[in-house]
This record gives structure tokens, C-alpha cells and sequence, in this order.
């Protein structure tokens, strides 16, 4: 199965710039900042108000009518996957039971899943009520929790919060019957689950994978969660557009945000067989950890370094045949630096600085969502061979071997890699390559 | 709270439940065939109807279960007479009228409509 290539045929995003390749990657081009004030919750008891949310979004456009009560039974983060799969599998002009068109069959048994999810948070509103009646004498009572979860939740919770449900509703609407698998592992989830793909494709498990991450921090317990880890902007509620500066000397924290990226990848003879538009090729992919994480007082990248240079290696390019950089950029201080540091090492032995990309600062930070939107810039990127702005950027927090540009650019771009890191310890990195070369 | 208050909120209940259009939930429209319900829904519908009117709902009372399986209640597909008077005894708030002409199990959605819903509220609430 040597002779077997990936490539990118379709994307799928949804982000807080644009839903759909079109809208998002012209926001992208245009710098587009979409960080505001949270309107889905009042925020203000919290000491970060602000988030980057997905705007006039609703999952019921994305599913059969047959299918819209299932809707109820999503999390947000299943409800932004269940869109972004949709509009990949339309994108990449392939026809399914719910996408359906002119354009290719896939063979089921072909046909796989993998996808990415977070930490889902749940419903406060369905949770409270559960919670307060478990209260005894103002404290929570576990012997009042057995009868008070059960009465007060609804019989299909669990179904909602289920991290394999992101792939479980997009293989069951567009009828994926190959290989299926959900990982969780929080940032780095989307560019591991487009590891995992490739490799099926490579070895000759599946043709075609719908492939990425999607995820929701805009809940209260996710700004909850994010703020005990002193990991979000708490100095600029009345800027928000221009708080979250990824790898600027101003980073001050990160805003919480939502939306997700799913692609559809192809073996390549697949692809030009049915003369399908090809973005980019993926060539190499890698996953690291770092076993210092689990002291969170001391912030790491996972070993990002380590993952770059796997999928470097994997990919048989050396860093100066790199010509775009896409960091994970979380906008938390000691996280950029890290990251800093770790493309240098990786980027060992190239001559010139690197042209680089986040959408972190436009958006917030989209978790899981992260790496599947970076996937598809990357793509975008070397498709269109122009390297999108990175916004809120004016001069770097510390020596870097990465260059960030104020405006789009018009560029030759040959490969970019990307990578992304979890504040647990791990990383994941993917290489893409311009198509044809 | 009368009958029309109660469709209201039932039917709120049923668009919410069942993602269903406004215009879908008719008093004649049968959950499963009109709306789409499966079986895991009507435990969810029972949840939404007890926290939507505030009453407790006994496991069996609104949606019967232990009918069908039944060798004395159904035979060769249908009701019998004694499955039939056991049905109608323990849904007094369901309209039988067209059921009981063909007792077929396969016809028995027939009796779940929004209507059979309301009746049932009805009793609880007043």
C-alpha cells in the first residue's frame, strides 16, 4: 500500500468568522475579528467577559427534517460537527443520504469517520436543577444526587454529552460504514484524528474519512473551567476584538470560543478517478507528549517540538522545504513562549524565518475546533497560495523563528505544517503539501 | 387549565421533544406516524410533560407498556376482546372509536396522538 496518497478534497469549517470554506476563508483573507462580549450567558461575575461565538448558527440547517428531534440530543459541540460534516462532504462534491447531489457515490464500507472532541460542557440550565436538589443544608449531598439526577434529568442526557457522538451522528446521516473512531484529546484531538485517516487511507482501510475536530467553550462551565486554569484575557473586556494577541508582546490570555473544522481526505486515485478538486496532500503526521504537564503550574506545549519533527520527518521534508507555519497560538503567555521555543528547535538548521498563521487572535481560542480549523487554512493556504493575516500581531513576545504578516499575501508556498498542544502534555502536528507539487 | 392552554403547552412540549414545526402538532396528528417519535422519545416526551405541568407521571399510565406481551391480550397480531377492554381500562384518555374496528397491534399508534396527550393532562391538571 506504499503508492497510496491522501489528499484533501473537502472542508467543512465553522467558525465564529464564517460557516462554510466560501465565508471563512474570505474573513480569514480580510482579518475579520470576531472576539466580542458574551451575549449566551450574563458573564458578569466572571473576571473574562468575553468569547468569540459562532453567529446566527443552527444545526437544524445541516440534517434532514426526518433527523431535526435529534438535534435536541446534541451538545453544541456535536451540533457544530454535524455542520462542518455536512458542509465537507458537499464541498468535496460527494453525495450521501443527507448531503445528497449529482456528484459520487462513496462506498460505504469505504467510506470513515474520525473525529475529534473536547471536554463538552453541560447545559447549566439542565444541570442546575439537579444540582439544587441534591443541596442538603446548603451543601452538596451524594445520597440526595442517586434520586435528584434521576428525577431531574432528562432520560436522554448522557446521549447529549457524549464525545463519540460528534461521529456518531455524522456516520449515521451520511452513511460511513469504515472505520470509525472519536478521539478526545483536547487540542490536539483534530490534527490526531486527520493522523489517524491518513493512516487508514495509506494502509488501505478506507478510501474516504471524514476527518477533524469540533468544540464549544462558550457555556458557563467552560469559561468556568478556563478561568480556574488562569488561562483567559482578564484585562480586556472593553476591547474585546483586540484582546486575545497569540504570541504578541501583549498576550495577556486566551478567549474562549466555539466552531470546528472537519475535511473530507481521499486516496488520490480515488480523488482524480472521480476528477475531484484536490486541495493539498497530507504527507506527514506525528503525536508527542510531555510528561511535565501534569504540573499545571508550569505551562508546556506537549513537546510540540517533538511532533514537528516526526511529521517532518515522515513527510521527508527538511524545515527549510516549509514555507507556512501554523502554531496553535493559545494567546496564554508561558504557552506561547513554550510554543516559541519549540518551532525553533524544530526548525532546526533552516536558514530564514519562517511565514506563519493563527486564527486565534480573530476568533479565540476554539479548542479541539482548533486544529481542524488550522488543518483547513493550511489547506486554503497552499490551494490559493496566499498566507492569510494574523490579526492583533504587531511585534513578537519573544525571539522567534516565525514571522506573522498584518495583511494576506501572495505567496509560493510548496508545504505548511501545523500542530497544536493540550494543556494536559500532548501535541500533534500534520504536514500538508501543495497539490500538484 | 383549560383544554386549550393544556394543547398549547403540550404542543411546546412536542416541538421541543420531537423537532417537529409548530403547525405539525394537530390535536388529530399520532406521534409516531405524524411526528416522527420512536420509542426512546416517548420516555423523554413523559419527562417533558412532567416538568412542563408539574405532575408526576406513574411509569405505564400515559403510554401502557405490558399489554403486548400478553398471550392473553393478543393474538395472531391483534387484540383480543379481553386485551382490548384491558387497554381501554387503562387508557380512559385515548379515543378508541377507530382502533377498535381492526384491533391490529400494528394499528395500535393510532391511539397515541396529541389529543390522547392532552386528555391525559387533563385529568391530572383538574
Amino acid at each position: 500500500m506504499a503508492d497510496r496518497r491522501v489528499v484533501i478534497t473537502g472542508l467543512g469549517p465553522v467558525a465564529p468568522s464564517g460557516v462554510g470554506i466560501e465565508a471563512f476563508w474570505s474573513a480569514a483573507l480580510a482579518g475579520r475579528r470576531c472576539v466580542r462580549r458574551v451575549e449566551d450567558f450574563d458573564p458578569s461575575n466572571f473576571p473574562t467577559q468575553i468569547c468569540g461565538p459562532l453567529t446566527d448558527f443552527s444545526a437544524r440547517d445541516f440534517v434532514p427534517k426526518d433527523y431535526r428531534k435529534a438535534v435536541k440530543v446534541m451538545a453544541r459541540d456535536i451540533q457544530i460537527a454535524v455542520a462542518c460534516a455536512d458542509l465537507a462532504i458537499r464541498d468535496a462534491g460527494l453525495s450521501t443520504p443527507s448531503a445528497p447531489g449529482p456528484g459520487h457515490v462513496p462506498d460505504p464500507r469505504r467510506f470513515g469517520c474520525n473525529i475529534g472532541s473536547g471536554l463538552m460542557c453541560a447545559d447549566m440550565n439542565e444541570l442546575g436543577s439537579a444540582l439544587v436538589s441534591s443541596l442538603s443544608d446548603g451543601r452538596f449531598d451524594f445520597r440526595a444526587w442517586g434520586s435528584g439526577a434521576m428525577e431531574n434529568l432528562a432520560p436522554l442526557w448522557l446521549l447529549k454529552y457524549l464525545p463519540n457522538m460528534l461521529a456518531c451522528h455524522s456516520t449515521i446521516l451520511h452513511q460511513c460504514r469504515g472505520p470509525s473512531n472519536t478521539i478526545a484529546c483536547g487540542d490536539a484531538s483534530g490534527h490526531l484524528a486527520v493522523a489517524e485517516a491518513a493512516s487508514w487511507i495509506r494502509r488501505g482501510a478506507a478510501d474516504v474519512v471524514l476527518a477533524g475536530a469540533a468544540e464549544s467553550k462558550l457555556n458557563p462551565m467552560g469559561l468556568l473551567r478556563q478561568t480556574l486554569l488562569g488561562r483567559t484575557c482578564v484585562s480586556r473586556n472593553d476591547e474585546p476584538a483586540s484582546a486575545c494577541c497569540p504570541f504578541d508582546a501583549s498576550h495577556a490570555g486566551t478567549a474562549i470560543g466555539e466552531g470546528g473544522g472537519l475535511i473530507i481526505l481521499e486516496e488520490l486515485k480515488h480523488a482524480r478517478a472521480r476528477k475531484a478538486r484536490i486541495y493539498a496532500e497530507v504527507v506527514g503526521w506525528a503525536a508527542a507528549s510531555d510528561p511535565a504537564a501534569v504540573d499545571l503550574r508550569r505551562p508546556t506545549c506537549g513537546n510540540v517540538a517533538a511532533a514537528l519533527r516526526r511529521a517532518l520527518a515522515k513527510a521527508s521534508l527538511a524545515p527549510d522545504q516549509i514555507d507556512l507555519a501554523l502554531p496553535h497560538g493559545t494567546a496564554v503567555p508561558a504557552e506561547d513562549d513554550a510554543e516559541t521555543a519549540a518551532w525553533s528547535v524544530a526548525l532546526t538548521g533552516r536558514a530564514a524565518p519562517l511565514a506563519a498563521c493563527t486564527a486565534t487572535g480573530a476568533m479565540g481560542s476554539l479548542f479541539a475546533g482548533a486544529s481542524g480549523i488550522s488543518t483547513i487554512a493550511a489547506a486554503m493556504a497552499l490551494h490559493t497560495q496566499t498566507i492569510p493575516p494574523t490579526v492583533n500581531f504587531t511585534a513578537p513576545a519573544a525571539p522567534s523563528s516565525l514571522t506573522f504578516q498584518p495583511t494576506a499575501a501572495w505567496t509560493p508556498l510548496r508545504a505548511a505544517a501545523c500542530a497544536s498542544f493540550t494543556v494536559g502534555g500532548q501535541s500533534a502536528a500534520c504536514v500538508l503539501k501543495r497539490y500538484p507539487a | 387549565m383549560n383544554q386549550a392552554e393544556v394543547f398549547e403547552k403540550v404542543k411546546a412540549t412536542l416541538v421541543d421533544a420531537l423537532g417537529v414545526e409548530e403547525d405539525e402538532v394537530t390535536p388529530e396528528a399520532t406521534l409516531t406516524e405524524d411526528l416522527g417519535a420512536e420509542s426512546i422519545d416517548f420516555l423523554d416526551i413523559v419527562f417533558r410533560i412532567e416538568k412542563a405541568f408539574n405532575i408526576t407521571i406513574p411509569r405505564g399510565e400515559l403510554f401502557p407498556d405490558n399489554v403486548l406481551n400478553n398471550p392473553d391480550f393478543v393474538q395472531d397480531g391483534k387484540l383480543t376482546t379481553s386485551g382490548l377492554q384491558r387497554l381501554k381500562e387503562r387508557m380512559p384518555h385515548a379515543d378508541f372509536t377507530d382502533f377498535e374496528k381492526d384491533p391490529d397491534i400494528n394499528r395500535m399508534s393510532t391511539l397515541f396522538r396529541v389529543q390522547t396527550i392532552c386528555n391525559y393532562v387533563l385529568t391530572k391538571v383538574s
